[in-house]
């Protein structure tokens, strides 16, 4: 199967990625346990950086839709086909808009929740 | 001296088939192509107006005949000069390289071309395939193994060889100039496998293929270098020095040789649709 990536789309490179691969997955293109190029074979067959893809496998190792197996390389993972319907994304801003909802409902101002919502994020960061 | 004879004899060889036979095949195809792909039909095979491409294949002609009358030159110095023979491995290599020197610069332009062809894309969408390259996609487990198997004999044979010590014998230097041309080689198969593609309009049909070509004549090249030394090692072992010019002179030609056919073989089957304009608004 070929990843097509568009550099002039407003959609950032690493979604694109990570966007057709679960297609690629809920496709049956691949299936679970099979291999994956290496982020330095796929950085340069699409000519960008070797931190876009990386990223881009963190988060799809991250929702469990492939597996790094240390020096055999990148699989996909077994359970990826259900893993590849969550969309962690779509859940945070469907949350996070809850969220504001009830703080603009309590009288907080949006200025207000952006201040808390930094300082937070800031705080759990550290 | 017979061996003199049979080195002369030898070189000319060398002359004939590397500057000569081989080219002449080379811009035989290079004139095919031009005559076949036109500019009209492939604008992307030529990002340098036409005549460009005439110019280098008639340089690249010119180029080799002037080398096929400066090796007749020297040969015809070595065989009106007498002499010990010591320096004929090194005429043997000099000349191997200097009739290497117009491959070299058609590669070197080969890159230039590529450049421009990347430099002259339009399209923002980008391809690759969802498959790991791997090299065993490539090189049969079997090769592999003999081209291991070369290189662990040449070590016994270089441990065995150094218990009878002989002149200019460089002992376990031989095992790490082997050891690194063979890290050379096999980085340059890891280049073609993982680095970034040079020519942009390349199918990924062709790109496998190339890899595939180029891991097989680094493997070749690998088994003939080793095999070449250890030949060299031995007969000078034997004390029959005499016999290394011819072996080294035939060794050029028989990896030349097979090295550029196995390339030329490829180019035959190399999809130029690729090259040709597509209809506005095609898919990568």
């Amino acid at each position: 199967m070929d990843i097509v990536i568009d550099i002039d789309a407003s959609v950032p490179l690493f979604a694109q990625l990570i966007e057709q691969i679960k297609g690629a997955v809920l496709s049956d293109v691949v299936r679970p346990g099979d291999a994956l190029p290496s982020i330095r074979q796929l950085a340069n067959d699409l000519e960008v950086n070797n931190k876009t893809v990386a990223k881009a496998y963190r988060l799809l190792e991250r929702d469990s839709v492939i597996q790094t197996r240390g020096y055999r390389g990148t699989f996909v993972h077994p359970d990826a086909k259900v893993n590849s319907t969550v969309d962690l994304n779509a859940l945070v801003v469907t949350k996070l808009g809850e969220a504001i909802a009830a703080l603009r409902a309590s009288g907080a101002t949006d200025s207000e929740i952006r201040i808390a919502f930094g300082d937070v994020m800031k705080h759990r960061g550290s | 001296m017979p061996e003199h004879l049979v080195f002369h004899v030898v070189l000319l060889g060398q002359i004939l088939l590397l500057s000569l036979f081989l080219p002449w095949r080379i811009v035989r195809r290079m004139k095919h192509v031009l005559e076949t792909y036109p500019p009209a039909s492939h604008p992307k095979l030529y990002p340098k107006p036409f005549e460009h491409y005439e110019k280098a294949r008639r340089n690249y002609w010119v180029t080799n005949l002037v080398m096929v009358l400066a090796g007749v030159a020297v040969l015809a110095v070595l065989m009106g000069t007498p002499r010990s023979g010591s320096w004929d491995q090194a005429i043997a290599t000099w000349l191997f390289l200097a009739q290497m020197a117009p491959v070299l610069l058609l590669d070197l332009s080969a890159l230039k071309e590529y450049r421009l062809m990347r430099e002259s894309r339009a399209r923002t969408q980008r391809k690759a395939v969802l498959k790991p390259r791997r090299l065993r996609d490539f090189v049969s487990l079997t090769s592999l193994a003999i081209g291991g198997g070369t290189y662990v004999a040449f070590v016994v044979l270089i441990v065995y060889i150094r218990q009878f010590d002989f002149p200019w014998f460089g002992g376990y230097w031989n095992i790490a100039g082997v050891t690194g041309l063979n890290l050379f080689l096999a980085s340059i198969v890891f280049w073609h496998m993982y680095g970034k593609k040079l020519n942009p309009h390349q199918s990924d049909e062709d790109r496998r293929r190339q890899i595939e070509v180029a891991a097989r004549v680094m493997l070749f090249t690998s088994i003939a270098a080793t095999v070449s030394i250890a030949l060299s090692v031995v007969l000078a072992a034997l004390d029959l020095r005499s016999f290394e010019p011819v072996a080294r002179s035939l060794y050029f030609q028989l990896l030349a040789a097979i090295c550029l056919q196995v390339y030329y073989r490829s180019d035959l089957t190399r999809n130029f649709e690729v090259y040709k304009n597509e209809p506005s608004g095609s898919p990568v």
